[in-house]
């Protein structure tokens, strides 16, 4: 099942997600959004890190942060608990941007 | 170190895409920093590197008035590029000039425009992360990557804004609030010519932003051309990269 959200990160930019899932778990996912991310193709690593993962706050947050400290990844106008909650947002709406 | 300054005219948007990315991938730390001055011709939308094109931009209807869309190499929002002057700036990660520190950094590059608003008669102050404004309204707004150890940072310095023009070509993520969201951009953006009163030429603002630059960093901007292999290389990542559908809508 695909869904969609957009979510306003506080204190940080609008962040639209693309959210392929099943049950519980993540298929895969795409996030976009105007926020900065250094080095660029780390917001890939951060999404191929998050396939097969539970649907879950705690496991999508550490396995964020897991990605950002193993590549040295520095985020402006986002951040793992806000794309968390980007995630959890389509999730749980009906599908509709 | 005197900097290489670079006046380029004015571009399709593929181009200005292309050269910035070829000084960036070309530029050793002997090399000297590089200014680059330019505009869009036709005017043009840029989207940045992590948005969704389709979800941003009025694809068609740009396609339909000429009006081309670039996906950057830089993060941030879309841009409605018309009349303003666009500028780059490229220098090695490893040089002094700049912290390593990205916020850092982006204060002290916008310096020099803040120095150059000052030659036009304006008190501007930068405004974490990448904008600079005048009051509280935004002026220029910039977006930074750091790639092959060379540091790319290019923004815009609006002379003149059409928030109307603007969102007519960019998507919202809730038409039923699209009017509210106009009046509240034209309450916090403003332009050179907004704030002077009067019409300004491309050539006044890039005076004004040269000296801001060699202020900033206390050197010489001397003029100078693209070399050879920069335009060889900007002709092949513009057919190769961000004239191609594959780019553009990557994402």
């Amino acid at each position: 099942m695909i869904k969609k959200s957009v979510y306003k990160i506080p204190e940080g930019k609008l962040v639209k997600i693309s959210l392929d899932f099943e049950e519980k778990k993540i298929n895969s996912v795409r996030i976009t959004g105007d926020f900065f991310l250094h080095p660029e193709n780390g917001l890939e690593l951060i999404e191929e890190g998050l396939q097969g993962t539970e649907l879950e706050k705690d496991s999508i947050i550490k396995l964020i942060q897991k990605t950002i400290e193993k590549n040295s990844l520095d985020l402006f106008g986002l951040n793992p608990e806000g794309i968390a909650d980007a995630i959890l947002k389509a999730k749980g709406e009906n599908n509709g941007i | 170190m005197e900097f290489r300054l670079l006046e380029t005219g004015f571009n399709d948007a593929f181009s200005n895409m292309a050269i910035d990315t070829a000084i960036n991938t070309l530029h050793k730390p002997e090399d000297p920093s590089t200014v680059r001055f330019y505009g869009w011709k036709p005017i043009a939308v840029s989207i940045g590197y992590f948005q969704s094109l389709k979800e941003e931009v009025e694809d068609e209807k740009c396609r339909e008035k000429g009006i081309d869309v670039v996906r950057r190499l830089t993060g941030g929002g879309a841009v409605f590029h018309e009349k303003e002057l666009t500028y780059s700036f490229v220098c090695s990660e490893k040089s002094e000039l700049v912290s390593k520190n990205i916020l850092e950094s982006y204060k002290k590059i916008c310096n020099s425009l803040i120095l150059g608003f000052k030659h036009l008669g304006l008190e501007a102050s930068f405004a974490p992360l990448n904008d600079i404004v005048v009051g509280n309204q935004k002026i220029s707004g910039n977006a930074q990557t750091r790639r092959n150890n060379n540091v790319l940072q290019h923004g815009t310095i609006l002379m003149e804004v059409d928030v109307d023009k603007m969102f007519s070509l960019l998507l919202v993520p809730d038409e039923k609030i699209k009017g509210k969201m106009i009046e509240n951009v034209k309450q916090r953006v403003t332009s050179i010519n907004n704030q002077l009163n009067r019409k300004v030429e491309f050539s006044e603002v890039s005076d004004a932003m040269k000296k801001g630059f060699e202020e900033n960093f206390n050197t010489e901007l001397v003029k100078g051309e693209l070399t050879k292999e920069e335009i060889e290389l900007s002709e092949k990542i513009r057919k190769e990269k961000f004239s191609r559908k594959e780019w553009n809508y990557k994402r």
